[in-house]
C-alpha cells in the first residue's frame, strides 16, 4: 500500500513536562483518510502542528511524502509544507480582499508562475464552490462561505495531502453538510486528508467522508 | 515553488504607506540622531585659548609704469627673503589689510627687526614708489563654548530613544495593517526570516529617508556657511567634512532603521 503519512509510536510534551500525547500511531495511504477523533485539549490541533513541525514531538517518529518530518531541515520544512494543505481551526482570511485576490496573494507568495495562477484559482473556486463569489469581498462572506474560502486557499496549491482541523466547527447542519460534501469532493480528487473532531455528532459526520478510513482516538492526557 | 519575495516585500510596503505618518516620524528621529552626533563631533570639546594675534606688514607702493613682468621679478625677490612670512599683491580699489590707493606689494613679517630689514630694502628696490608700514591685532571670533556640545550629546541619547520609539510604533502598525497576510503566510509555512523582509525593506526605507533629511541639512549649512564665515570657525571640520558625513550618515541611517525595524517586528503572538 502506498502510504503518504505514516505516524509511529508518536509522543510530545511540553517544555514544563505535561504529557499531551503519548504513542499516538496510524497511516493514511495515498487518496486515503484518518479521522483524528478526542475530547477538547486531547492533543488534536498539536497533533497537526506536529505533522507540520510547527511543533518537534518528543519521541516517536512521522513519515510524510516519505520523508522523516523530524530530521528536515527548515528549509526543507518549508519545502514540504508547500505541498501539505492546510485549513486551520481559525484560518486566516484576507478580510479586505476580494476571495479571487485571496488564492493570488497564496500563490504569489509561492513564486507560482503566472501563467499557471488561472487554473489554479478556478479549479480551487470550483472544489470549494465559490465561482460566483471570485469578485466578493472576504469580509462579506458568510460564516460557511469563510470555510469554503479556507477550503479553496489550503487546496489551491493542489496539494496531495489536506490537514483540516475541526473543519465543522461552528457551522449548523446545512453548513456541515456543504462542507462535508466538500471534504468528498476533495478525497474524490485524489488528495488523502487529516480530519479532526471531537467526540460528538460532526465526528460521525466525518466518518462518512471516508467510511473505509482511519480513525484515531486520543484520550485527553493533560489539560492543556 | 519557492517563496515570492519581491511580492512579499512589495504587499508588505504598501502596508506601511498606510501608515506613512509614524514612518516619517521614525525618518525625522533617525534624521536628528545623525545631526546631533555631527554636532557632538564637529562641536570643540574644550575651551581653546585664543589669543588676539598681531601682525607686522610692509607695505610696498609700486610705480604707476612698472610692468607686470617687474612686478613679478620683485615678487619673487622678496619671497626669498626668510624675513617675509607670506605675502601678496593688491590693486587699486581692494581693502586688505587697508584701503588700497595704488598697486602694492604686501608683505608679512614676524618680528619688528624683520621689519625694518624689509622695509629698507623694499625702500632701496627700483620700481617701488614708497613703503609703508602697519601694525594691527585681530581679534579671533567667539566660539561656541564647550557646554553646546554636551548639548548636542543629550540631543543624541534624546534622538536615538525616540528612534526606538517611533520604530516600534511604526512596524507596530505596520503589522496591525499586515495581520491578516502575516497570519495567512505563516500557515502557508513560509519562514519567520521570510515574513520579516518587508519589516526590514521597510525600515531600510524610512532610514534612508533620515539620511535624506540629514544630507539636505548638513549640505544645507554647508552653502549657508560658505557666506557666514563664522559658521566655519565655529566648526571648521564643517568645511572638508561633507563627503564623510555623506558615506556615514547614509550607513548609520540604514542600520538605523534595519536595527529598528528588528526592534520593532511584533513577537508572533501579537499577530496570528
Amino acid at each position: 500500500m502506498d502510504v503518504i503519512l505514516q505516524v509511529s509510536g508518536l509522543r510530545f510534551a511540553t517544555g514544563e513536562g505535561i504529557l499531551v500525547l503519548d504513542d499516538v500511531s496510524f497511516g493514511v495511504p495515498r487518496d486515503g483518510t484518518a479521522l483524528v477523533v478526542g475530547p477538547a485539549s486531547s492533543g488534536k490541533t498539536v497533533l497537526l502542528k506536529l505533522l507540520l513541525r510547527e511543533l518537534t514531538p518528543s519521541g516517536g517518529q512521522i513519515l510524510m511524502l516519505g520523508r522523516n518530518v523530524a530530521r528536515l531541515s527548515p528549509t526543507k520544512v518549508t519545502q514540504l509544507r508547500r505541498r501539505v494543505g492546510y485549513m486551520p481551526e481559525q484560518p486566516a482570511i484576507l478580510s479586505h480582499r476580494t476571495v479571487l485576490d485571496n488564492l493570488e496573494f497564496k500563490l504569489r507568495a509561492l513564486a507560482t508562475p503566472l501563467e499557471e495562477m488561472p487554473d489554479l484559482v478556478n479549479r480551487a473556486l470550483q472544489l470549494a464552490r465559490l465561482e460566483e463569489e471570485d469578485q466578493s469581498l472576504a469580509e462579506e462572506l458568510s460564516p460557511l462561505q469563510h470555510k469554503q474560502l479556507a477550503l479553496a486557499s489550503a487546496m489551491v496549491t493542489e496539494p496531495p495531502l489536506l490537514l483540516c482541523d475541526d473543519p465543522l466547527r461552528d457551522l449548523g447542519t446545512d453548513g456541515q453538510e456543504t462542507i462535508l460534501e466538500l471534504l468528498h469532493g476533495v478525497r474524490s480528487a485524489g488528495t488523502a486528508l487529516v480530519l479532526t473532531a471531537r467526540d460528538s455528532e460532526p465526528a460521525r459526520s466525518l466518518v462518512q467522508v471516508a467510511p473505509q478510513g482511519t480513525v484515531v482516538r486520543l484520550r485527553q492526557e493533560a489539560v492543556l | 515553488m519557492k517563496a515570492g519575495l519581491g511580492f512579499i516585500v512589495w504587499d508588505g510596503l504598501r502596508a506601511l504607506l498606510g501608515a506613512v505618518g509614524r514612518g516619517a516620524a521614525w525618518s525625522v528621529a533617525i534624521a536628528a540622531v545623525l545631526l546631533a552626533g555631527t554636532a557632538v563631533v564637529l562641536l570643540p570639546d574644550h575651551e581653546e585659548a585664543r589669543q588676539p594675534e598681531t601682525q607686522l606688514i610692509v607695505l610696498a607702493y609700486l610705480e604707476r609704469d612698472l610692468s607686470e613682468d617687474d612686478i613679478n621679478r620683485l615678487a619673487w625677490e622678496a619671497w626669498r627673503w626668510p624675513e617675509v612670512s607670506h605675502q601678496g599683491f593688491r590693486f587699486v580699489g581692494e581693502n586688505e589689510p587697508k584701503e588700497i590707493q595704488r598697486r602694492a606689494l604686501v608683505l608679512h613679517v614676524e618680528d619688528e627687526q624683520a621689519r625694518i630689514e624689509v622695509e629698507d630694502r623694499m625702500a632701496a628696490a627700483d620700481g617701488v614708489a614708497g613703503v609703508e608700514q602697519l601694525r594691527r591685532t585681530l581679534t579671533p571670533p567667539p566660539r561656541l563654548p564647550p557646554a553646546s556640545r554636551i548639548g548636542a550629546l543629550i540631543g543624541l541619547v534624546g534622538a536615538l530613544a525616540a528612534t526606538v520609539v517611533l520604530a516600534r510604533w511604526s512596524m507596530a502598525a505596520m503589522a496591525s495593517r499586515w495581520n491578516n497576510e502575516l497570519a495567512l503566510l505563516r500557515q502557508t509555512g513560509l519562514r519567520e526570516s521570510v515574513l520579516r523582509l518587508p519589516f526590514l525593506a521597510a525600515g531600510a526605507l524610512v532610514g534612508l529617508t533620515g539620511a535624506a533629511l540629514y544630507l539636505g541639512c548638513y549640505w544645507g549649512v554647508w552653502a549657508w556657511a560658505q557666506q557666514v564665515p563664522v559658521v566655519l570657525d565655529a566648526a571648521p571640520a564643517l568645511e572638508t567634512g561633507g563627503p564623510m558625513a555623506t558615506a556615514i550618515g547614509i550607513l548609520v541611517a540604514l542600520l538605523l532603521g534595519l536595527l529598528g525595524a528588528l526592534l520593532g517586528y511584533p513577537p508572533r503572538h501579537h499577530h496570528s
